[in-house]
């Protein structure tokens, strides 16, 4: 049982003003993470005296196409990305990656932002936006301040994100021509199911037909989403027909063994990631292949 | 026969109030001056109680009364046997046992006074594995017993020992069965109201079995049956879950609504109901076949272990369905099987659709594939040359002489439906890619009704009003399956009239005839005959005084469109509403009691044999999977479900127990497991206990068969929960095909399917 007081921010002001006078605050945005953390008083939750609920902000629904980025506003619900005409021409990773969450009611409440802040191993935006190079703008009555996501997550449901920010918009820089990219998502069903296991993979296939700057990101293998840049380099610099799929499969296997240790669920996981990323790049090669 | 009510897929009487959220379920209710339970349940799954202190917890404002085993006057209930505790008296056996309950006035009081419970335990080592319970040396779990075995049953025919020597191939194989959870949508609920209308206490709630309720809350206050009132609510589903944990809830109740002299409302969230209520049975397999080269099955070994956890609840009944259907539908000359259950400090087990079945017939239908493929032959083609047919000898040595045996004829629409044949071969190529596809099929017969385990009848009221307007009242239970409907079609049948002249009265305990349980498959066949019954009386009623007036030979008489009708004279003789005018004139009363008693059987325990059941349903479901053998994800794509029903009441209601039973045996098979470690339990909620969703609907295609039985209602038999049974063992085959691997353990998890076995997670909380 919690005690705390309720509070309301129509105006990004608003909830500022809370964050900036009172402490132990605790945003609430579409809350299927936070109100499910109440629920089953998860020792995750630290103590907080109010719930300040940003989810009327409507400065913060937006998707907006800048010169170099695309910016989504930190309420934009799953729903709203998997249905917005901009997330489908530019990213439609995120676009597919929505689609796996959840169910409709999870994805009309969940936002972008709450799925980055919650930070779980588990989260599916992570892993492509992790991959697309996004970064976050904090706000702070002090003022704003911008971290790459690699930067702004520190650990499982941990992030830099201090007492008094908001996150309000997410910035994903634009891709130039080339770049192909894919998410997988392994569930124990159809739907409402958290990733046992999930891999997004974005590269480019230059016009030699030579892989660059590929950003591989499993989700739930480990104890936060990461880049693995050891499995990267395998794979830049290879000629498609070069590449020799089963060793990289071996290689990004390894790579989350260094990472995490051996764990009771890493006889399936080494094994499903291998073959998520060999899925990932035989496609690409066939893209490229038929271009 | 053509019927005019009976046999249509009338829409359900009990549909509206469902759909518009209008029907009161049992949470719903509120009594002046309620208050709330809350129970304190154990922290260990074995140790002995010290000591309770409830002081600083009775002195937490708004505790009314808080009470412990000491306060209930036979802590002791059960269906079969009593060795439930109502509260935990000196020891906890498993992590669900309650401690004390308290009664407050709200649920948040109630909440946080139990949190001030001061319990001082001693934990002791626990038995979580039914194979070490049956070890001589383990501790004894239930002091008061010789040993752990809760019950053992066998069943004999011929001689195995002969048998194996005959046979040409021999096949032993070990499959196992998890714990699962029913998952009805709606949690338990009940409330205890106390001196209401001359009763001592009215029960009112989410109960499957209000007979049975009544009689454990009658037995725990030592008072007589009369002086106890349990009125069913609309239940948000059961699946043979609401019987012995609603009886407990329902006991603790009235207990602190007698001691408060306040109605007491208990509920329990979804990781309380979890936690507390029983699960399907645990079963470890051990089969043995032998057969000839030409595929003909000659002997049949088994033995099954099942998880008791705690308490014996329903495990002497459920292993006694298992042991006469172990073997499956097949001809054996030598069969000898042995059941067990046993005593462990793991959750307890007791009734869920299916009751012993889905256990077994995982094993016999997977291995009956195993044989096939051994024999190098169409695992079809073997199960044709064995199975039941019309007059064919059953292991328990019974002849199937009094029905239709409809088992190939089942099989054949299933095999049509789905072109087994033609996929079967498709598949049996080398597919290439990691998807790879694959069809399984699964057979079973069932016995309808109780059988031999307990004494099987069933009673009905059709009550017709001065208006016209009907009562009807029977002792079995809406338990969303349809009953109310399928009664009340059975009663517009007989009488002619309409359905919306009808009004099923919920099950009231101290109005309705006793019937036994709604379980075991049987209201239809049970409870259908006992409503037919009734209304036949009410209609000889009618034809007699119709005849008498008119002057008219009764046998010549019908009712039928609101009207009594002469043969051959299309001319009506008098409307049904003028019919009821006449009876209300000449004081004659249009009500009948209608009882019905199953057809005699007989089971011989220490032999192993009989007549276990009146009558059987055959059924043969179909799954076409394809399986991602780099993921080890499974799709199911389709099943084809054939069953045989005697006849269908309601077809559309039918098709629902159907589609409903598939989806839950495809849970079964391939994601539920309630996941227990030393005891506890892991998984207690639905984030983690996963069931299928929509979205893992697969093609499902519903396959009716009607052969009326000479004892069903208009022919009708049984279909809760043949529908379920067959699904999981359908799957397994049809993942075995695609993938070359056979899994014996279910469910057919990720990892399963991808490593070949389970993986345990040791520590919560990992990724
Ligand atoms: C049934 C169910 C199924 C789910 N399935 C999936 C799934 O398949 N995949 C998946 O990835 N997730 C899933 N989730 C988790 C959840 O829905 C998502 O993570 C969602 O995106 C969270 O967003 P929210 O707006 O609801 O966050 P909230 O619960 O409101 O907040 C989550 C956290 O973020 C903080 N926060 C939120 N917004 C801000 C902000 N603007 N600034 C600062 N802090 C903020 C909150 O304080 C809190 O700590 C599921 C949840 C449920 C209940």
């Amino acid at each position: 049982m919690y005690n705390y007081d309720f509070l309301t921010a129509l105006k990004i002001e608003d909830a500022l003003y809370y964050l900036d006078r009172l402490e132990k605050v605790k945003i609430l945005a579409g809350g299927t993470d936070l109100i499910v953390n109440i629920h089953k008083k998860s020792s995750r939750l630290p103590h907080f005296d109010y719930l300040l609920d940003i989810s009327n902000i409507e400065e913060l629904k937006f998707i907006a196409l800048k010169k170099q980025f695309l910016e989504i506003g930190s309420l934009i619900t799953h729903t709203q990305l998997i249905e917005d005409t901009l997330i489908a021409k530019y990213f439609p990773i995120l676009k597919f990656a929505a689609q796996t969450i959840g169910s409709p009611q999870i994805r009309n409440r969940g936002t972008i932002g709450g799925n980055i802040v919650n930070a779980s191993p588990a989260a599916d935006l992570l892993p492509p936006l992790i991959a697309l190079k996004a970064r976050v703008e904090l706000v702070s009555p002090g003022g704003k301040r911008e971290l790459t996501l690699t930067e702004f997550l520190s650990g499982p449901y941990q992030t830099k994100l201090q007492e008094n920010e908001l996150l309000t918009t997410i910035k994903i820089p634009l891709l130039n021509e080339g770049y192909l990219a894919n998410f997988q998502k392994i569930g124990r069903r159809k739907s409402l199911a958290i990733a046992r296991l999930s891999l997004a993979l974005v590269t480019r296939i230059d016009s030699e037909n030579i892989f660059q700057d590929s950003r591989i990101v499993p989700g739930s293998a480990t104890p936060y989403p990461q880049s693995f840049p050891v499995t990267e380099g395998a794979v830049n610099g290879k000629r498609t027909t070069d590449l020799n799929l089963e060793e990289i499969g071996e290689i990004i296997a390894k790579e989350m063994i260094s990472i995490t240790g051996k764990r009771w669920s890493t006889p399936y996981k080494s094994k499903a990631l291998s073959a998520l990323v060999i899925r990932a790049l035989k496609e690409f090669i066939s893209k490229a292949g038929t271009k | 026969m053509v019927y005019d009510k009976v046999n249509k897929p009338i829409r359900r009487i009990d549909g509206y109030e469902k759909v518009t959220g209008k029907a009161k379920f049992a949470a719903d209710l509120f009594f002046p001056n309620l208050l709330y339970g809350k129970v304190l349940r154990s922290k260990y799954p074995h140790a002995q109680i010290i000591k309770i202190n409830l002081d600083k917890a009775l002195a937490y404002p708004g505790v009314k009364a808080i009470i412990t085993a000491k306060d209930i006057p036979n802590n002791k209930i059960g269906v079969i046997i009593q060795d439930q505790q109502v509260l935990a008296q000196d020891e906890v056996f498993f992590i669900g046992d309650g401690i004390a309950v308290v009664a407050a006035n709200t649920l948040e009081t109630a909440s946080k006074a139990i949190n001030l419970i001061e319990v001082e335990y001693k934990e002791l080592p626990g038995i979580f594995d039914p194979e070490e319970a049956a070890r001589k040396d383990s501790f004894l779990i239930h002091s008061d017993r010789q040993n752990n075995q809760v019950i053992h049953h066998r069943l004999r025919k011929g001689d195995t020992e002969k048998g194996f020597q005959d046979a040409e191939i021999i096949l032993e194989r070990e499959y196992s069965t998890p714990f699962v959870e029913h998952a009805y949508l709606e949690p338990e609920v009940v409330v205890a109201v106390p001196y209401e209308q001359n009763s001592l206490v009215t029960i009112y709630g989410s109960i499957q079995n209000p007979f049975a309720c009544r009689n454990a809350v009658a037995s725990a206050l030592k008072v007589s049956l009369n002086k106890v009132r349990v009125i069913q609510n609309h239940l948000g589903g059961s699946f043979g879950g609401k019987d012995e944990v609603i009886s407990s809830m329902s006991v603790r109740a009235a207990v602190l609504a007698l001691k408060t002299g306040q109605p007491v409302k208990l509920i329990n969230n979804r990781e309380e109901s979890i936690l507390e209520s029983y699960k399907r049975h645990p079963y470890k397999m051990k089969y043995k076949i032998g057969a000839t080269r030409e595929g003909k099955l000659v002997a049949m070994e088994i033995k099954c272990l099942a998880d008791s956890g705690a308490y014996a609840c329903q495990t002497p009944f459920v292993t006694w369905r298992s042991v006469v259907q172990a073997t499956g539908p097949y001809e054996l000359p030598h069969v000898k099987t042995d059941t067990y259950g046993y005593f462990t400090n793991n959750i307890y087990t007791g009734a869920m659709r299916g009751y012993g079945s889905p256990q077994i017939i995982f094993a016999n239908e997977s291995l009956m594939d195993e044989l096939a493929q051994e024999l190098k032959m169409n695992p079809l083609e073997l199960r044709l040359k064995n199975i039941y047919h019309n007059n064919s000898i059953t292991a328990s040595g019974q002849k199937l002489d009094n029905h239709t045996v409809s088992l190939e004829e089942v099989i054949n629409r299933a095999i049509k439906e789905s072109d087994y044949i033609n996929k079967y071969q498709e598949y049996n190529k080398i597919q290439s890619g990691d998807k790879k596809k694959g069809i399984g099929m699964a057979i079973s017969f069932r016995g309808c009704s109780l059988g031999a385990e307990a004494t099987d009848a069933a009673g009905a009221i059709v009550a017709v009003q001065r208006d016209g307007s009907v009562l009807i009242s029977t002792g079995l239970a809406e338990n969303g399956m349809g009953l109310k409907t399928v009664f009340s079609q059975i009663v517009a049948e007989e009488l002619g009239i309409e359905l919306n002249r009808i009004n099923y009265m919920e099950v009231d305990t101290s109005v309705s005839p006793e019937s036994g349980s709604t379980v075991a498959s049987r209201s239809t066949i049970l409870g259908g005959n006992a409503v037919k019954l009734a209304a036949q009386q009410v209609k000889d009623k009618i034809l007699a005084m119709i005849a008498a007036k008119y002057n008219l030979r009764k046998e010549n008489l019908y009712l039928k469109n609101e009207g009594i009708y002469e043969k051959f004279n299309p001319q009506k003789i008098i409307s049904y509403e003028e019919m009821i005018e006449v009876a209300n004139k000449e004081g004659i009363f249009l009500s009948a009691y209608g009882w019905y008693k199953a057809p005699d059987i007989f089971w011989d325990e220490e032999a192993g044999q009989g007549n276990p059941y009146f009558t059987y349903v055959y059924g043969c479901q179909v799954a076409e999977v394809e399986v991602d053998t780099a993921t080890g994800q499974i799709e199911i794509l389709k099943i084809t479900a054939a069953h045989e029903v005697g006849k269908s009441i309601n077809p559309a209601c039918l098709k629902g127990q159907i589609y409903g039973g598939v989806i839950m045996g495809l849970g079964y098979g391939i994601m539920e497991e309630v996941e227990t470690y030393q005891g506890y339990i892991r998984n207690t909620n639905f984030d983690e206990y996963l069931i299928p969703t929509i979205k893992d609907k697969p093609d499902l295609v519903a396959i009716i068969v009607e052969n009326p039985d000479p004892y069903g209602p208009y022919g009708a038999k049984s279909i809760g929960e043949p529908s379920l049974e067959l699904t999981a063992a359908a799957i397994a085959n049809a993942v075995a095909q695609a993938t070359g691997k056979r899994i014996r353990n279910l469910p057919l998890n990720l990892e399963r399917v991808l490593l070949g076995h389970a993986l345990s997670r040791e520590v919560n909380h990992d990724v």
